[in-house]
């Protein structure tokens, strides 16, 4: 598909402009490949959300376990979509401990369903009203890796959350 | 002064880090924010975005009641708690009572301007609370137990090794002093256990959003993130101006905040919180404290549309020589001046409106277009109302308000310093405070008694069948010009006559009443102005131009609000108005000078030419202006960088506060000397005064700076002196 095609363009474009790192895999399987050795490079401990956790088969499901959380130098999350207009993905974990996922683990790895990408933001926000009247308490829009540029305005990656952030989009054959 | 502004004012100009690093901050800023707003780089172009945000705050600000019940029902509905917080009192007392109830001792934050506003901290930990910030720049500066320098960037009047020296000394461990990140990684470091440990959080709100009861937060750092995931009760602390109708408005702010505040297209974080998450309670303190106020005054209520993206401070050339702290609470920059009267009262707000030049850089770069410039002005004038004019300036005007008791006062000066006199300046001891500029020596003669009082339209020449020709305009001469640069006026007179127009200089003129009203003093600037109405209306002239733009932004701009309640003369001074132009302006669409006419081979020096900042702000004549020298004279301009900040003469600024008048000086002299160019043309002469001062003091006495008219008039004489030779 074009439109696609040109949509993910943009998308790498935008999230490699503030420092995100992506890739664009057929299918699911090697989604997963992708993931695992993304993980092994990474290296300690890995977790998932409950809707990333087949892409991840590493990875241990977060769960209510914190301190687990904490120790992991990799979290994988599942975005619900992504846009092209700002290289961001819109996440909505079911819980609190699911949001530490893509905050406390230095690597945070987003697998994206290609299909799923959006131009612009006010399809974002189409969307984050239709989940928050489903009953979505947190829905955030994530745009790159952690960042301050507090000191002298020098732009440092990896503040209070992750240091890195790797987006999967994955292509034709996902739903397979 | 009591509430500390002269101390505060004292500090900063005395201190020697703080200029510098403000100037790298703000060149980084501009460009960056430049770049985002540049065309493809954002969905649309700024005006159209800011626009559209404008819409959807003046529906906000319109519908408050009706939207904050709106989100008040959704949110219950949704399991948050909603509380309304009348004052600062009422909402320190709101948030201490729910960290009671929680038992917490320690709570963390995430940045909020509210809460800087109502000094929570202290506040909190004058009740046993202690509160930890948990941005970085925020933090930085609590450890140092100083306040925000700026919204957006809180410790950013600090540079590396004064974070690493406060970084060290708060964690007793090893800080590298050159290496940023590394100093980052210390702060998370530090901060990540605060984190883990906290149960109960403070954050602000970017948006409230009416149709879904939720709260907007957008962050960089992921501390907010962090926060809400990790306590049990979370505390929002908003003013109420944050309510907005819709997603869709919420949209069209993230838009313009990041591009406005850092210069990023979207901030890392956009997150909407619509209910408590699992275990989780949620309380909303809305915070009025003066808003309500503000809504209601006609004057003011557009600053409630502020989002808070600093970026009338990060534009502001005052701010980059002192900084955000001499303002003494929270709001910095342009929007401080304006909503600290509300929040703090008048007495607050003093001291620091004295700062403002007037150059209106905040309003070209606001998200929400908000009119500070005007807005500061009202403070301004509601201050002397309140307070009076200060002992010497009413005196200054007593006099300057009778034309000819200063007349023979000026004389007076002129003839007495006559003896001091050198090459246009006074050779006299400067106050230290003043060594960095020369005195301008007064002329022997001033312009209106040196020009004809009719001059005819020349018949012949380069410019003579101009779109001027047989026209009747009237000279404006203003005040500085008459008495420091008489040759100017007579320039002025030179060139109209040489476009062929009959040139009337109106003998009963004086001032246009500017400086009477950049003080306050609105009763003395009506006086000064209805005198100079009239003065110009008994010409007869088919059109009024001046060399003095500040004056001509005057008679355009701030006549018919001079005049508001005074139906009469608003329309005389609307009649004026509808036939005054600046010289540029008139030149350019309705002389229509030629490209080419005054063309000089022989001219070989090097141009570069700085708007006077209200040329471009109010009346957009910098393009005619650049016409003339490009087009009509084919000179080849030297691009001046930062030539939209102001040099530092802001009218009587760079006298009441002269290290604000040296620090934008230097700034100007710097760029100018990267332009390597050996003239100066301007288009104000309360500017060109400054620098040619400025620049003799700094050791520059070969750079000259010339009003653009003077370099049109050259060209004229020298193309009637070949003429003459020719024949």
């Amino acid at each position: 598909m074009a439109a696609t095609t040109a949509l993910i363009e943009d998308f790498v474009t935008r999230l490699r402009a503030v420092d995100g790192s992506v890739d664009v895999v057929a299918g699911v399987p090697a989604a997963r490949d992708r993931i695992s050795a993304l993980c092994a490079e990474a290296g300690g401990t890995a977790v998932a959300t409950a809707a990333a956790s087949s892409f991840a088969p590493g990875a241990e499901v977060a769960g209510d376990d914190l301190a687990r959380i904490v120790a992991a130098a990799t979290g994988v999350s599942h975005a619900l979509l992504g846009v092209a207009e700002t290289g961001s993905v819109l996440l909505a974990p079911a819980s609190r401990r699911e949001r530490l996922v893509s905050l406390l683990p230095p690597l945070h790895i987003v697998v994206l369903d290609a299909a799923t990408l959006l131009a612009s933001l006010d399809g974002a926000a189409a969307a984050m009203r239709s989940l928050m009247a489903a009953g979505a308490a947190y829905v955030s829009l994530v745009t790159g890796p952690s960042r301050t540029a507090d000191i002298e305005r020098v732009i440092t990656v990896g503040a209070h959350g992750p240091r890195r952030v790797h987006v999967v989009v994955v292509g034709e054959g996902s739903r397979g | 002064m009591a509430d500390g502004f002269a101390a505060r004012y004292r500090a900063a100009a005395d201190n020697p880090q703080l200029g510098g690093n403000l100037l790298a901050f703000q060149r980084g800023w501009q460009s960056g924010r430049d770049a985002r707003f540049a065309p493809g780089a954002a969905p649309e172009g700024f005006e159209t975005l800011r626009r559209r945000l404008v819409a959807a705050k003046d529906d906000a600000i319109a519908r408050q009641p009706e939207l904050l019940a709106q989100f008040t029902e959704r949110a219950r509905k949704a399991g948050m708690s909603v509380h309304a917080a009348a004052t600062e009192d009422d909402a320190v007392e709101i948030v201490a009572a729910i960290c009671r109830e929680h038992g917490a001792q320690t709570v963390i934050k995430t940045k909020s301007m509210a809460s800087e506003e109502i000094h929570l901290n202290h506040r909190l930990e004058e009740r046993g609370i202690a509160a930890v910030e948990t941005d970085v720049g925020e933090w930085i500066v609590q450890l140092r137990g100083e306040t925000p320098s700026h919204m957006v960037m809180p410790a950013i009047h600090l540079n590396r090794r004064q974070v690493a020296a406060t970084l060290r000394t708060a964690t007793g461990g090893p800080v590298p002093d050159d290496d940023v990140a590394g100093q980052v990684g210390v702060v998370r470091g530090a901060l990540r256990p605060r984190f883990l440990d906290a149960r109960v959080g403070i954050t602000g709100a970017n948006a409230l959003v009416a149709e879904s009861g939720a709260v907007l937060l957008v962050t960089n750092e992921g501390n907010e993130g962090l926060l809400t995931a990790l306590v049990d009760v979370q505390i929002v602390l908003a003013g109420v101006e944050k309510l907005l109708p819709t997603l869709d408005d919420a949209v069209s702010q993230v838009r313009l905040l990041a591009r406005s505040a850092t210069g990023q297209v979207i901030t890392t974080y956009t997150t909407l919180i619509a209910a408590p998450g699992d275990g989780q309670q949620i309380h909303v303190v809305l915070l009025d404290n003066g808003r309500g106020a503000m809504r209601d005054d006609p004057e003011f209520r557009d600053a409630l549309r502020c989002i808070r993206c600093a970026a009338c401070a990060s534009v502001c050339p005052p701010y980059q020589v002192v900084g955000g702290q001499v303002f003494g609470h929270i709001y910095s920059g342009a929007i401080g001046l304006v909503n600290t009267p509300f929040h703090h009262g008048l007495d607050a707000a003093a001291g620091p409106q004295s700062l403002c030049v007037s150059c209106n850089a905040c309003q070209t770069v606001c998200p929400v277009d908000i009119p500070l410039p005007r807005q500061i002005l009202a403070v301004r004038r509601r201050v002397v109302e309140q307070r009076g004019l200060g002992a010497l300036r009413r005196a200054a005007f007593a006099v300057w308000r009778r034309p000819r008791l200063f007349g023979a006062l000026a004389t007076a000066g002129a003839i007495a310093t006559a003896p001091l006199r050198h090459d246009g300046r006074l050779r006299v001891p400067r106050p230290r405070r003043h060594a960095w500029r020369a005195i301008p020596a007064m002329a022997p003669r001033p312009a209106h008694r040196l020009l004809p009082a009719t001059t005819a339209g020349a018949g012949e020449g380069p410019l003579a069948s101009s779109g001027a020709r047989g026209l009747r305009v009237a000279l404006f001469i203003q005040c500085i010009t008459d008495r420091f640069r008489p040759e100017l006026a007579q320039s002025a007179v030179r060139l109209l006559a040489a476009c062929g127009a009959d040139v009337v200089v109106p003998r009963s003129q004086h001032c246009c009443g500017l400086p009477l009203f950049d003080s306050g003093d609105w009763a003395g600037a009506r006086a000064m102005a209805q005198q100079t109405i009239a003065a110009l209306e008994s010409s007869g002239a088919d059109w009024v131009v001046s060399p003095a733009n500040s004056c001509v932004a005057m008679l355009l701009h701030d006549y018919p609000g001079l005049f508001a309640d005074d139906p009469a003369w608003c329309a005389r001074a609307q009649r004026l108005a509808e036939r005054t132009l600046d010289m540029a302006t008139f030149l350019d669409t309705v002389a229509r000078l030629p490209d080419g006419a005054l063309a000089a081979s022989g001219d070989t020096q090097a141009y570069t030419y700085h708007p006077f900042c209200q040329t471009r702000t109010v009346l957009g004549a910098d393009g005619a202006a650049r016409r003339l020298l490009e087009g009509v004279c084919a000179i080849q301009l030297r691009e001046l960088p930062e030539s939209s900040v102001c040099c530092g003469f802001g009218g009587s600024t760079s006298f009441t506060a002269p290290e604000l008048g040296r620090g934008m000086v230097l700034r100007k002299l710097e760029n100018i000397d990267a332009t390597g160019a050996t003239v100066v043309v301007s288009d104000n002469p309360g500017c060109l005064l400054h620098l040619r001062g400025a620049a003799f003091a700094a050791g520059r006495p070969s750079l000259r700076f010339e009003h653009l008219v003077e370099v049109l008039a050259r060209r004229v004489d020298a193309a009637s002196a070949e003429r003459s030779t020719t024949r």
